[in-house]
């Protein structure tokens, strides 16, 4: 055992930290060499003198006094604190009972201003309710027929409206909103008859929007009986630019090869009645004289251009 | 009696005594005394419960102890203490308060103020492991968890400690025989 080593166990030992083998082993070799037993009771000579220094503990004055002064730091702390909180109260009551009327009346102009704008929107949603297309009434065969069904997205129930007490312009936007928006085939095509039937009366007058509807409807529906059925139409309106373009377009650019012969079939007819062929005209029927690929549109515009000339 | 005070009231007799060892001063015993509580009483509500509250307690209390003794000496003294890196040197200053040396104390047979004029002169740490050995009686182990450090440089600091105090108290012990 090393001096330093054995320095440091002495002091454990007098610090009453060693364990009970370890304080034998330490004994025995203070008991067996006088150098050691020297050194250990210079230690504890120097241990004595330091405990026996050891400070006076804290007296019952100190403490109490201690004590006093602790508490009221903690309410200084306290009221501190809470008088954070009275000042937030005080604010609130200077805002409250200055302001209070203001304050009530902006409450209620925003309230207000809620309702306002709730009854709006409510109001904005029936309007798109009766915007919506009208949906014909599938039970009846014939498009005629003076009922209609509405379809209420809201929940999907069907209402019937009796057309006799709708005004002409309701009757318009609605067919048009059939023809242009309904999802069902049915209803579009329902909704061109029925515009057709008004076409084959007496009192018609061509309506320059169900006119528009029409041609939207020939050029880009999806269906081509619906696309037929409004060219079909169309043939009752008077022909104009408008029409010629409308028609000249189907018989280039549609599709349905149907749809091209009918729409050269029907500019053919017009040419019998009114003598319609300008020179756009003949420049597009020499073109597809030449290049449509349907050989019956082909032969069709040269026959037409042949008659003209 | 709120629940506060009646933690203060139990434990606060060790809290004044660590202090009163660590500082041999009453005033300062009642400050560290007021910060450990003040600091204890703000941050009561994130105390977690985790460790004993009491040992919480008194490892602020050592926390106070040491830091009140750095500021302490920061304050008072013209020459600053320095230490070396390991704590194992020191070179004193004569300090405002008591300008007689530690040698002049023990000719004139003062040896307490002799004790606790040296024990002001160890670096706070070591200063703090000594007092609450040989004064406070705690176990090793206990001082360990108030420092929160291991029990190794808890001995380590006591025997640095008691090495000097013993250097320091060779002249007065051979005066005496």
């Amino acid at each position: 055992m090393n001096k330093e080593k054995f320095i440091e166990l002495v002091y454990l030992y007098l610090m009453n930290e060693l364990q009970a083998h370890e304080k034998d082993e330490l004994e025995n070799a203070i008991m067996q060499d006088d150098e050691l037993k020297n050194e250990f009771e210079n230690i504890k000579e120097t241990f004595n003198v330091i405990q026996s220094s050891k400070p006076t503990e804290a007296d019952g004055r100190l403490l109490i006094n201690a004590r006093q002064s602790l508490m009221r730091k903690i309410r200084q702390a306290s009221e501190e604190k809470s008088s954070v909180s009275q000042l937030i109260e005080k604010i609130k009551y200077y805002f409250y009972h200055n302001y209070g009327l203001a304050l009530g009346g902006a409450v209620t102009l925003v309230v207000s201003i809620g309702i306002a704008y709730l009854m709006f929107i409510k109001t904005a949603q029936n309007t798109a309710v009766l915007d919506k297309p009208i949906e014909l009434n599938t039970s009846q065969e014939n498009a005629s027929n003076n009922k209609l069904n509405t379809e209420a997205p809201s929940n999907n129930s069907s209402s019937t409206i009796d057309k006799r007490n709708i005004s002409p312009q309701n009757l318009r936007e609605a067919l048009i909103n059939a023809l242009l928006s309904g999802s069902n085939d049915g209803i579009r095509i329902r909704s061109i008859s029925t515009i057709s039937d008004q076409t084959k009366q007496e009192s018609f007058r061509p309506d320059p929007q169900i006119k528009d509807a029409l041609i939207t409807a020939m050029r880009s529906d999806s269906n081509p009986a619906v696309r037929k059925e409004a060219l079909m139409v169309l043939q009752h309106y008077s022909y104009d630019n408008q029409i010629r373009d409308a028609f000249l377009y189907v018989m280039s650019k549609d599709k349905n090869s149907g749809m091209r012969v009918a729409a050269i079939n029907a500019l053919a007819d017009w040419n019998k009645e009114q003598r319609i062929i300008d020179e756009i005209l003949k420049q597009a029927l020499a073109k597809q004289a030449q290049t449509n690929n349907n050989t019956f549109v082909k032969i069709r515009a040269a026959s037409i251009l042949k008659e003209v000339e | 009696m709120s629940s506060f005070e009646e933690l203060v009231y139990r434990y606060d007799r060790h809290v004044l005594n660590i202090a009163k060892s660590f500082r041999n001063n009453d005033d300062d015993a009642k400050d560290i005394y007021q910060e450990v509580f003040m600091r204890v009483y703000r941050g009561l509500k994130n105390f977690q419960f985790k460790s004993e509250f009491s040992t919480w307690l008194f490892r602020v209390t050592t926390n106070v102890c040491i830091t009140h003794q750095s500021r302490k000496k920061d304050h008072d003294s013209i020459n600053k203490e320095i230490y070396s890196d390991d704590d194992s040197s020191i070179i004193l200053a004569d300090t405002l308060t008591d300008n007689k040396s530690t040698d002049e104390l023990a000719v004139g047979g003062d040896i307490s103020k002799y004790i606790s004029k040296a024990l002001d002169e160890l670096p706070p740490q070591q200063k703090m492991v000594f007092t609450l050995k040989y004064f406070e009686e705690y176990k090793i182990r206990e001082i360990a968890e108030m420092m929160q450090c291991s029990e190794g440089a808890v001995k380590k600091y006591l025997f640095t400690a008691t090495h000097k105090m013993r250097d320091r108290l060779k002249n007065i012990m051979r005066e005496e025989r």
